[in-house]
Order: C-alpha cells, then sequence, then structure tokens
C-alpha cells in the first residue's frame, strides 16, 4: 500500500505522533513519593529481602523434607527385600538354578526335545537389588542380580535356612495313544411323561 | 545544605555509608524518569507509581553492587525497567490494561491551539485518538521504543540501556514504529485530513 504524503502531511502526523507519546508518558509521581521510598527502606519487613529470605528458607525447608523421604524411602527399600534377597540367594545357591535339562527318548521326542530352565524364581524382577532408585524404576528381569547384594542385610539373619534339594531331572513321556476324545455322536432320546409307577407312558 | 552542586556519584558514596538523605536526594532527582519509564511500560499511573517505588527500593538494596561503568541514571532506569516489565508480564496487569482500554479511550486531550478553528480543533482530537489507537496495536518492542524515545525524557543510549538494545536497533524500531501508524491511519483515511 502507498504510504506516501505530502511533506506538510508528514509533518504534521509525526508532531501529532510526537504529541500522543508525550502525552502518553507525561506524569509524574505523587507528592510524596521520597517519603514513601524512605518509609519502605526503612521497613525492613516489607521490603522485597524480606520476602526473599522467606523464599530461601522455604525452598530449604522442602529440600530437607525431600531429603529425609528419600533417605527413609531407601531404608524403608532394604527392610523389605533384604529377606526376599536371603531368599533368592538361598534358591539361586541350589542346583535347581539354571539347569539345563534335555528331554531323552526317541527320534521323535529328541525332536521335540525341549532345552528347560528351570523357573529360578518366579519373583526374580523383586530380588534385584534395590540400591539406587534408577533400580527401581526400571527392574532388569533377566539381569542376574542376585549375586550383586551388596551387603549382608542384618534382617536377612531372619530369613530361613537354607534348603537343599536334590537334583532333579524331568524325563520325557513317552509317545503314547493320543487322548484325543474321538467324536461324539448323541442319539435321539424319546421324552414322554411318567405313570404314578414311574414308567413311561406309552 | 543545598545538594544541587552535589554529584550522583558523590550521592551514591553517603549513601553507601548510611546517609539516607543523600539516597533521598537521588530519589527526588530521578524520580521523575524513573516515573515515565514504568509508565511508557505499564500504560497504568498506579502501576507506574508501585514499579517506581519497587526499583528505587531495589536500587537502593544492591547500592553496593553499582561499579560506576554506567551513570546512576542509566543503572537505576535499567532496574526500573526491569521491574516494569516484569510486572508488564503478570497475566493480571495485562488482563488489567485490556480491561482499562476502554476508559484509555476516553483521554482528555489538551485543550486546541486558539487559533485553530472548530473544525480544526476536532479533526486534531479525532486525529490523536487515531494515533493513540495505532499505537496499541503496535507490538510491545515498538511501542516502547516510540514511547520511551518521545518522552523527551532519555537518550537513545540510555534507551538502549533500558532495553538491552544497540542503538542502532532502537532508532529503527522508532522509526518502524512511525511508519506502521502512518500505515494505518491511512487505511482509516487519515492522509487525506486537510
Amino acid at each position: 500500500m502507498d504510504t506516501s504524503m505530502s511533506p506538510e502531511q508528514d509533518t504534521r502526523i509525526d508532531d501529532a505522533i510526537d504529541e500522543v507519546a508525550r502525552q502518553l508518558t507525561a506524569g509524574s509521581p505523587g507528592r510524596h513519593f521520597r517519603a514513601r521510598v524512605l518509609a519502605r527502606i526503612d521497613e525492613p519487613g516489607r521490603t522485597r529481602s524480606g520476602w526473599r529470605t522467606a523464599w530461601m528458607w522455604s525452598r530449604a525447608v522442602v529440600a530437607a523434607m525431600i531429603l529425609v523421604a528419600v533417605i527413609r524411602g531407601e531404608w524403608q527399600a532394604h527392610r523389605v527385600i533384604a529377606p526376599t534377597q536371603a531368599r533368592q540367594a538361598a534358591v539361586a545357591a541350589s542346583p535347581l538354578r539354571s539347569v539345563p535339562v534335555t528331554t531323552q527318548g526317541d527320534a521323535h521326542a529328541s525332536s521335540h526335545a525341549i532345552h528347560e530352565t528351570a523357573p529360578v524364581a518366579p519373583q526374580t524382577a523383586l530380588a534385584v537389588p534395590q540400591t539406587t532408585r534408577a533400580a527401581r524404576r526400571a527392574p532388569s528381569r533377566t539381569a542376574p542380580v542376585i549375586d550383586e547384594w551388596p551387603e549382608e542385610s542384618p534382617i536377612a539373619a531372619l530369613a530361613p535356612d537354607r534348603i537343599d534339594v536334590p537334583r532333579m531331572r524331568i524325563v520325557a513321556l513317552a509317545p503314547a495313544e493320543s487322548i484325543q476324545l474321538s467324536e461324539m455322536s448323541i442319539l435321539p432320546i424319546d421324552v414322554a411323561p411318567l405313570d404314578r409307577d414311574g414308567h413311561p407312558q406309552d | 545544605v543545598s545538594t544541587v552542586c552535589v554529584s550522583d556519584a558523590d550521592l551514591v558514596a553517603l549513601a553507601r555509608r548510611g546517609d539516607p538523605a543523600a539516597f533521598g536526594e537521588l530519589v527526588d532527582r530521578h524520580r521523575a524518569a524513573v516515573y515515565r519509564a514504568a509508565l511508557a511500560a505499564l500504560g497504568s499511573h498506579a502501576d507506574a507509581e508501585d514499579a517506581a517505588q519497587e526499583a528505587f527500593l531495589s536500587a537502593y538494596q544492591r547500592l553496593a553492587g553499582f561499579r560506576g561503568d554506567a551513570s546512576f541514571k542509566t543503572w537505576l532506569l535499567t532496574i526500573t525497567w526491569h521491574h516494569a516489565i516484569n510486572r508488564r508480564r503478570s497475566m493480571t496487569r495485562w488482563w488489567r490494561r485490556v480491561v482499562a482500554l476502554p476508559a484509555d479511550a476516553e483521554r482528555e486531550w489538551d485543550p486546541a491551539s486558539a487559533a485553530d478553528s472548530p473544525e480544526q480543533a476536532i479533526a486534531n482530537d479525532e486525529l490523536r485518538r487515531s494515533i493513540e489507537r495505532e499505537m496499541r496495536r503496535l507490538t510491545p518492542k515498538l511501542r516502547d521504543a516510540l514511547l520511551l524515545a518521545q518522552s523527551g525524557e532519555y537518550s537513545y543510549e540510555e534507551i538502549g540501556a533500558m532495553v538491552k538494545a544497540p542503538v542502532g536497533t532502537i532508532k529503527w524500531r522508532v522509526s518502524e514504529a512511525r511508519k506502521r501508524i502512518k500505515l494505518g491511519l491511512r487505511e482509516h483515511g487519515y492522509v487525506d485530513v486537510a
């Protein structure tokens, strides 16, 4: 859009802009401005520094509360996890753990041989040492973490004694007849009312 | 004792030593400049007064950190602008300004020159109102630069220190603000005003 103006118009508009700008910023503080400023300086309770101090103290208190909560959480984690860990250690030491058992039998069976790993513990995830928050957030199901428990908890002494279980082997089932059921056929059934003696009426 | 011949630097030194009268003198010397800067940013006299008081209070508390790299006035205006902009950014203040817009539209302008005819006086009044409306449509940066520059209170260097922009940028913003106001006026047919 063409914004060209005549020099007279341009000057007149510029003067008007200057005047409006001056009027929008015209004014002065109240008569007792200096007294009010000095009064605020003399009243430290109303100054920003007072609020700043309070704000800083409040942040320190919140930080302290969070620290206490974290420490308490760690302590709780040790207290709860330690017995489980002890049990896990016992299970881990047993021969049942991770023994590859290969099915034996004929060729047909061996073709279906399954390398099974004995279920060490369904609560493996719970056995992850909860020494860090990260570990608690993302427990690994695969990491062999039982041996990594850093130190013996005094509460672990309360755990039951180690149970020695003899080595177990699962033998493959011999091929057998199929247990599949033959198809069932249902014959027609006649239903008739019964007489007084309980016999069907013709 | 007259303090007219005492420099700002001397008054600052006295105030640092705990002389409240010295700081009071600094308040008297610069209160108009501080107040108008706050008014340019906030557009409200009440808010400008509060921001000006906070600026002086903040300056007093930071007096020990004043190194004298710039003049006391420039340093004070920088603090003032910081307080004023923080206040303006508050949503509450922003809403108050929006609500107050209709009242601003009823601003009483200075009486027209006696030499103006009644028709000319009406036309001038209408032109001022249109300019104010166009100023309100400017971006904050352009409007701030224009108001500060045309208030007659600050040099371009002082404005640059306040808004943390080079002098060349400030001059461009003032020029751009004028251009956009004129464009808006032309869209409303004011170019043809006699």
